[in-house]
């Protein structure tokens, strides 16, 4: 889940690299070596997360945006 | 004018937005058949609609262009529908911002070399062999300022657009002989959704139209202007060349 919330803090503070992750999912999982039930999660309900995102997070509101995300994923990781 | 591309077929990676779109737009005026290259599909058929676009006269691929099979098979595929391939525009990337080289994640150096360095490599290394098989062709390769000037916030951005200035150097030098065209643009700032994305506010974006000589950043139209130059046969003969165009900032900072 660690490692979860760590692309999504990323994606939500760089919107290059939300790029990466929105077209490119399943290739982000292979480099941080998710497993199968954490790239399930990336692929669906967290790049849907990630693509209602404003383009760009204004600065002010990243650290907030990132909270919200995460407690989405524990959220998602808990069933 | 019109038709200076008149049934050229043409490839463009990135095609799905920004500068890449600009230039499906413009070769398709152009007459160019475009087959519309990207990873962001929904962005791809928007650019299909944009440019009016038949089965006739263009169509889309999904493509990873950092895997060879997809890159070969996208390839195949353009000289498959279109019976050749004349064109190769190479303008998928990614920009992700790094802190200084000291802190940067392998992981992100990695990606941005997969797509920004390989994809070119990799592009090229499977359209020339269908350029030459029928005669030559024109090869694009986006890089940028970044890869000119120690620009610092994305370390593996700018190396690796350093890298596509050399592969075209290195590419047009073995292969120019053979009828292949290989040259480089280095765009400074363009009005894009990439560069608004990465840009941390509305306010920094504004800035960097206040701090240009032509006080404004380029738009992705103004970009694919000199593309469609040096795609066409007007441009028979240059290879190798990089090309700035970024509205004088580069000379003013020197």
């Amino acid at each position: 889940m660690d490692k979860l919330i760590d692309i999504a803090n990323r994606a939500v503070a760089d919107y290059g690299f939300r790029q990466a992750v929105l077209y490119g999912a399943a290739d982000i999982a292979r480099r941080w070596d998710l497993s199968e039930d954490e790239a399930a999660l990336l692929s669906g309900p967290v790049l849907a997360e990630l693509s209602a995102l404003p383009i760009p997070v204004q600065p002010a509101d990243v650290p907030a945006e990132q909270a919200r995300v995460a407690d989405v994923i524990r959220g998602l990781s808990s069933f | 004018m019109t038709g200076r591309l008149e049934d050229k077929v043409a490839i463009v990676t990135g095609g799905a937005s920004g500068i890449g779109r600009a230039i499906c737009q413009r070769f398709g005026r152009e007459g160019a058949k475009v087959v519309v290259a990207d990873r962001n599909i929904a962005g791809a058929e928007e650019t299909l609609t944009l440019m009016d676009a038949t089965p006739e006269n263009a169509s889309m691929v999904d493509v990873n262009i950092s895997d060879s099979v997809q890159v070969e098979r996208m390839v195949n595929g353009a000289v498959t529908k279109f019976g050749r391939l004349d064109i190769l525009i190479n303008g998928a990337a990614i920009l992700i911002r790094t802190p200084p080289l000291v802190e940067v994640d392998e992981v992100l150096w990695d990606l941005t070399m997969d797509t920004n360095v390989k994809g070119v490599f990799l592009c090229c290394k499977y359209a020339i062999p269908a350029m030459t098989a029928n005669g030559g062709g024109s090869i694009v390769n986006i890089s940028s300022m970044s890869g000119v000037r120690g620009v610092g916030y994305s370390v593996p951005y700018a190396v690796s657009k350093a890298g596509v200035i050399h592969l075209t150097t290195v590419a047009a030098s073995q292969y120019t002989s053979q009828g292949v065209r290989i040259n480089c643009i280095a765009p400074g700032g363009v009005d894009t959704p990439q560069m608004r994305g990465s840009t941390a506010s509305a306010e920094a974006f504004a800035g960097r139209n206040e701090g240009h000589p032509m006080g404004r950043v380029g738009t992705a139209d103004e970009i694919a202007n000199l593309v469609l130059w040096l795609a066409s046969d007007e441009a028979s003969y240059v290879s190798g060349s990089t090309y700035i165009i970024d509205g004088g900032a580069w000379a003013g900072a020197q």
